[in-house]
């Protein structure tokens, strides 16, 4: 279904980052000549462009720390003048399931054992004592959206939305409808998160999906998004169809999967055709291969962001969006249209259709 | 974004709830009416040494057994507040505020077995033991979404399933999500609340290493004595609709904002929170005075009940007219499930005309200086408009306004 009514947005700026790095202008290009590699490795963060100092990393998840720089970099990108007041700013994220640091919960859990079993009141006191007394703020999810909006000082209206994919197209109508109804002046939409904590690849293991071909990567994708008058890019649609299975009950990730493809026939029909670009990204290689087939249909050129940045979860789809908007930005004309469909691992799929604006000089900041 | 006339409106049909108190809402009311208190040594598990050591837990959940009992809890709360509403029809939206859930400590205690036995976390055993456990694992057990899922599911909801993790703000953001939905056209029907079960070893180590758990054992929002929150479990739901039928009440105003000023601290002017409660008096249209009742965010710690009880001053003019209480006191907190039991309370005031007490205050705070609810419900004063606040770690607030419809 369509998520955003008549609104629309336009994009003010962005930060994103992948493993193409801490840049998302480019990153169409590059992942269209195929120059970003999958792989699972980290996101490399040099001290000065990392979050926060070192006492406050020591209380982000992977997620938070990630979603912290992508916040600074779109703020920093939009330039944003003088005064303006960031309690006018909302950030809407699509969010993981944060996990604590590995080593803070081996820590815990190590200390708690006796005798060849763990106690739980040796955990009471040495398991405790072991691990840093803000742990929590690692484990909750909301800490992903919050940490940045803290350290940048965004205060307006927000939500953290669980996010598998789905999420952060949620997310980015919920921006997309706070923008609309004059709650923020701005907002941040995307999500971050990291496939590579031990738990998170567990369960995905688990679920089949890294069997199907699935590359677990981590990274963050935020737009910062304004009014459309005077934008070089504007977002125009957002649409959701959840998932057939999920109103059957199901809950096994790799048969709700089968249903992607009647769903991306539902796109085909309702976002319309002709579009200069079309960026897809799925979970492995069954549900891209769905989402690639109805793709070559609707527009003149493909790119499978998954492909070359791996399986980000609630950051994926963001990050699509952001190749989206390189290519409009950097090779498509005046009025080039993008398209870019984002697959759940619960078989949900997502589209968000972009346009750049003809007659508005210059792309964003810094162009 | 308030309602004009004419405009899709989010009508109360039916509420649900199961609380340490009560297995469903009815019942629930009655003892805290009574200012009863469910607050208690915690015997599910061995709490030894922990910093705290009570919680307000529900023993004998049916299905509580099961890998994920926020499942188990929101489901009967759900199911409660779908008859009561008299199981409308219409496009269903889900909206469910949650964090993850977590493994049974059976399941934890075998992963971390599975990781060396606790002298060493060794890696490469890890990988080969732990993941060979998973397919014993339940999903759900450590999903965020699969709460809302599975309601869905059960429902038949084909339109939005959305969970919130916004920690404490969860339950109460997921009705704001829900009556945003149904304004802009998402669904006609939604089904929405919270749900928080975190009475477990890892949420009382966690909260308790943090030092925001109550030494001295007790859960006395806005009391001198407080010195830190209890936690409960528990989930509440609620049935909106656009189609009023016998609606009492409307969920007339929502507001949303960040602190962005501490991670573990709140804004000592509490800015943050004025703005939540602002906004959503703006969204329904309401001046402060109007407001008859409050149920507070409330936790019983020391700094955050005198921060919400300085703001409610700021927004209210020196509280005004309003009543105020918190539901913490007897069901302790239930974190991402806070706000929707938040809601109910407020509810209870416009429909019913029942401000329930908070239990456990007994020497108000001179810095919380509030009209509070204490002892038994005030009956009898009837309330047109409440206010529900939700304030999370992390500086994440939500406050919703619900008003009482002739």
């Amino acid at each position: 279904m369509r998520l955003n009514g008549d609104a629309r947005v336009g994009v003010r700026a962005a930060g994103a980052l992948s493993r193409f790095g801490l840049a998302w202008r480019g990153l169409g290009a590059a992942l269209a000549a195929g120059e970003v590699s999958p792989g699972s490795g980290e996101v490399a963060l040099a001290a000065a462009d990392d979050a926060g100092d070192v006492k406050q990393r020591r209380l982000m998840s992977r997620a938070a720390r990630l979603g912290a720089v992508a916040a600074r970099l779109a703020l920093r990108e939009a330039e944003l003048p003088v005064g303006t007041a960031r309690e006018d700013v909302g950030t809407f994220m699509g969010v993981g399931a944060s996990g604590g640091e590995p080593a803070q919960i081996e820590a815990l859990v190590a200390a708690s054992y006796q005798d060849g079993g763990f106690s739980l009141a040796r955990c009471g006191h040495e398991g405790l004592a072991a691990a840093t007394p803000l742990l929590a703020f690692q484990l909750m999810n909301n800490f992903t959206l919050c940490h940045g909006a803290i350290l940048e000082g965004v205060g307006g209206v927000n939500a953290a939305l669980f996010s598998r994919g789905a999420g952060t197209v949620l997310a980015l109508a919920e921006a997309m409808a706070a923008l609309a109804h004059g709650d923020c002046a701005l907002a941040l939409a995307g999500g971050a998160d990291s496939a590579l904590h031990p738990a998170t690849r567990a369960e995905l293991e688990r679920e089949g999906h890294v069997a199907g071909g699935l590359m677990c990567a981590e990274g963050a994708g935020l737009l910062l998004l304004g009014p459309a008058t005077g934008a070089r890019v504007v977002i125009d649609g957002c649409w959701l169809w959840p998932a057939a299975a999920r109103a059957r009950g199901e809950r096994d990730a790799a048969r709700a999967l089968d249903g992607l493809g009647d769903l991306a026939l539902a796109a085909e029909r309702d976002v319309g055709d002709g579009f200069d670009v079309v960026v897809v990204t799925g979970w492995g290689h069954a549900a891209a291969d769905r989402l690639l087939a109805v793709a070559t249909r609707l527009g003149r050129r493909v790119i499978d962001a998954g492909a070359g940045l791996g399986e980000t979860l609630a950051a994926a789809p963001a990050l699509a969006w952001l190749v989206a908007l390189d290519v409009l930005g950097t090779t498509a004309g005046d009025g080039a249209r993008a398209l870019v469909l984002s697959a759940g691992c619960d078989g949900a799929l997502g589209a968000v259709t972009l346009q750049s604006m003809a007659g508005v000089a210059g792309f964003m900041k810094g162009a | 974004m308030s309602a004009a006339p004419g405009e899709r409106r989010a009508w109360v049909r039916g509420a649900g709830a199961v609380t340490a108190l009560g297995a469903d809402w009815p019942t629930s009311v009655r003892a805290l009416a009574e200012g009863r208190s469910a607050v208690a040594p915690v015997t599910r598990f061995d709490v030894t040494g922990f910093p705290s050591q009570v919680a307000a837990a529900i023993a004998d959940l049916p299905g509580g057994e099961r890998e994920d009992r926020r499942l188990a809890l929101a489901e009967r709360a759900a199911a409660e507040a779908w008859a009561a509403a008299g199981a409308p029809t219409g496009r269903l939206g889900v909206f469910v505020g949650a964090e993850s859930g977590r493994a049974t400590f059976a399941t934890v205690l075998a992963l971390s077995r599975a990781a060396g036995g606790g002298k060493t976390f060794d890696h490469a055993r890890f990988g080969v033991d732990a993941r060979a456990l998973a397919p014993s694992v339940d999903a759900a057990a450590v999903s965020p979404g699969a709460v809302a899922s599975a309601l869905a599911g059960r429902y038949g909801a084909e339109g939005a399933a959305r969970t919130v993790s916004l920690a404490c703000a969860s339950g109460s953001a997921a009705v704001v999500e829900a009556v945003r939905a149904l304004r802009q056209g998402v669904c006609d029907v939604a089904l929405a609340g919270g749900v928080g079960a975190d009475v477990d070893p890892f949420m009382l180590a966690g909260f308790g290493l943090l030092g925001a758990l109550t030494a001295r054992g007790t859960s006395c929002p806005f009391d001198v004595r407080r010195d830190g929150f209890v936690v409960g479990e528990g989930a509440a739901m609620v049935v909106l609709a656009v189609d009023r039928a016998g609606a009492r009440a409307e969920v007339a105003g929502v507001g949303r904002t960040l602190d962005a000023y501490h991670l573990t601290a709140p804004d000592p002017e509490g800015n943050g929170a004025v703005r939540a409660m602002r906004a959503a008096l703006a969204d329904a249209g309401v001046d402060p005075g109007e407001v008859g009742y409050v149920q507070a965010h409330g936790t019983s710690t020391p700094l955050n009940d005198a921060v919400e009880a300085a703001a409610l001053q700021r927004v209210l003019h020196g509280a005004g007219r309003a009543r105020v209480s918190s539901v913490k006191g007897a069901l302790g907190h239930w974190i991402a499930g806070a706000g929707a039991l938040g809601l109910l309370c407020a509810l209870q005031a416009v429909e019913h005309g029942v401000m329930l007490p908070t239990a456990g205050l007994r020497e108000p705070d001179a810095r919380c200086a509030l009209q509070h609810v204490m002892g038994e419900a005030v009956r009898g004063l009837p309330v047109e408009i409440a206010l529900a606040n939700a304030f999370a770690f992390g500086g994440a607030n939500s406050s919703l306004v619900v008003r009482r419809c002739a």
